[in-house]
This record gives C-alpha cells, structure tokens and sequence, in this order.
C-alpha cells in the first residue's frame, strides 16, 4: 500500500462519524452491593462484583455483597432502567456532550416509596455528571432494609 | 614470423619516401616476409579509406559536442520519476491535511476529571454531597424516616 493509499484510507476512516450521524451510544455499567464490616483478615468480594476493588479500597467495609450488577447501551436522551432490588431502581439517561470526551450522564436513583399504596416512587438522588470514560463514581448512603449501606458504582464508556 | 632487415625501407617505400625503390622492389619479390608485410600495408590503407573522413570539430562546436557525450554517458531518467514525484508530493498533502483535521476535531484536548454538574433528592430530611477522595462519590444522607 502506498502511503497515499493509507492516508486516504485515514481520511476516510476519520469521515466515517460523520457520514454516520449522531454519536455512538453510551454503555452504563452498574454494580450495587451491601457493604458491611464483618472483621474479616482479608476483605471479601462476591464474584461479579471484583471489578468494584478498586473503587471501594478506602472504604471502612470488607464484605461486599452483590445485590445486582447490570448493564445497559443507551442512546443520548434515551433513559436506560437498571433494577437493584424490590426498592431501588438506577435511571441513567446520556446527555448530548460538550465535546471535552467526558460522557455527560443524568442519573436518578428512585426508592420506592413503601407506605404508598399506589406504589409511587420518589427520586433519592438525581445527578448530572460529567465522566470521564471507564472510570468509576460512587453513590452512597442508600439503605437496605437490612439497615446496611447499599453502595452504588457507575462506569460508562461508549 | 622473424622479422627482416628491411622492414623499414618497405614502409618508406609503400609511403613514397625511398630514392632506392627498385632496389626494395627486388628485395620484396625474393623475401616472403616482406612481401606479406606489405601486403598487411596494402590491407590496412585500404580499410582506412573506406571509414570515410573524420570530421573535424571546431572550437565553436566543442561545447555542444561535450553536451552530447555527457548526454550519452549519463543515465536516462525513469519515465516515471515525475509520477513518483507527484504521488509523494500528493501523499505529503494528505497527512498535513489529515493533521489539520484531527486537531480541528480537537482530539489532542486532555482528558478532563469527572465533575458532578449538579444533586439533589426529593427525601424529606435528607441532603446529598459530593466528594472525592480519589473517586468521585455522591453521598445521600437519608433520614431515618427515609429507610424502606
């Protein structure tokens, strides 16, 4: 190949988002766990939440159990539900972003309101944040009804 | 072949520069060597003269003259030198070019930190923070009337 040939090929390539159209769609991982001390010599992990270890090191648990681990691709403005448990659900929807390569996410975390009896829902957190790709956000201070935290970790990527 | 005495008298002679022709006339009729080196004599002018004239080249032609040798010595160049030479030149175009539209796509700009744009909640008593203590973290601090 030449190199006039590889250049085109580059121009081309590069075309291609815009030949395309809109962006590509943003993947939404979530892990949620119950974090709790237990005294343990060497903290514990459930199996589909070891990717978490990172994000949780300077945390004062060492057991950390999976209460869902999900996934979900959404398309900007598209809102992408991912059920935790009986009481919580994660909204994520993207958002158009500004160019700087940070995904913009608006994120909803509704709690189930128990007392009601029509089953509404009330909205615990709602966030918008800018994220830079792969690296991980925490939500915390949600409650179980174990009385135990349920931890929340967010990566995204396109 | 062993050479004779009167090999020079014969070339004067085949020149015309000899007063003793007679003489070298009978020497060549009785010496075989001589005889065929005049013969050789005879053979080389004929030859010669069937080359034609030399041209001569004057002091006004020597320059072209010279061009022309050099032409003839130096390499031909390729025909499709001046194909390469386009090619290279378009290729270079197109990384500057390609250059110029990846920075104007601004993919040289850092990555930036995540930063939460905004939070809140709709729990009676509660309040959400952000902090980051290596990792981005929005906190909720919910009341104890807000448990499930």
């Amino acid at each position: 190949m030449t190199l006039t040939a590889f250049c085109i090929a580059l121009l081309i390539a590069g075309a291609g988002d815009a030949v395309n159209g809109g962006p590509p769609p943003v993947s939404v991982h979530m892990w949620a766990v119950q974090a709790t001390q237990e005294d343990r010599a060497q903290p514990h992990f459930d199996r589909e939440v070891v990717a978490i270890k990172p994000a949780v090191e300077e945390l004062p648990y060492d057991t950390y159990k999976k209460v869902a681990v999900a996934w979900r691709s959404a398309q900007v403005n598209e809102p992408a539900r991912l059920p935790i448990d009986g009481t919580y659900t994660l909204i994520a929807t993207p958002l158009p972003d500004q160019g700087d390569h940070r995904i913009r996410l608006e994120v909803a975390v509704e709690m189930k309101n128990q007392r009601d009896a029509r089953g509404g829902a009330v909205k615990a957190l709602q966030t918008t944040m800018a994220l830079v790709p792969e690296k991980m956000v925490k939500l915390r201070g949600f409650r179980l009804d174990t009385g135990n935290e349920l931890l929340i970790v967010l990566s995204v990527e396109r | 072949m062993k050479r004779c005495n009167w090999e020079e008298r014969v070339e004067r002679r085949f020149d015309g520069e000899v007063s003793d022709a007679t003489a070298v006339d009978a020497h060549v009729s009785t010496c075989a060597h001589c005889k065929a080196y005049l013969a050789d004599l005879e053979l080389i002018r004929s030859v010669t003269h069937t080359a034609g004239p030399v041209p001569e080249i004057a002091d006004a032609q020597f320059n072209a003259f010279m061009d022309g040798v050099r032409e003839g010595i130096a390499p031909k160049p390729s025909p499709w030198r001046g194909l390469w030479a386009m090619a290279s030149l378009t290729a270079a175009a197109f990384v500057v070019a390609f250059s110029a539209f990846i920075l104007m796509r601004g993919e040289t700009q850092p990555v930036l930190a995540t930063e939460i744009e905004s939070v809140s909640t709709e729990l009676a008593g509660a309040t959400v923070y952000k902090s980051d203590d290596g990792v981005t973290t929005v906190w909720v601090n919910m009341a104890e009337d807000d448990l499930p």
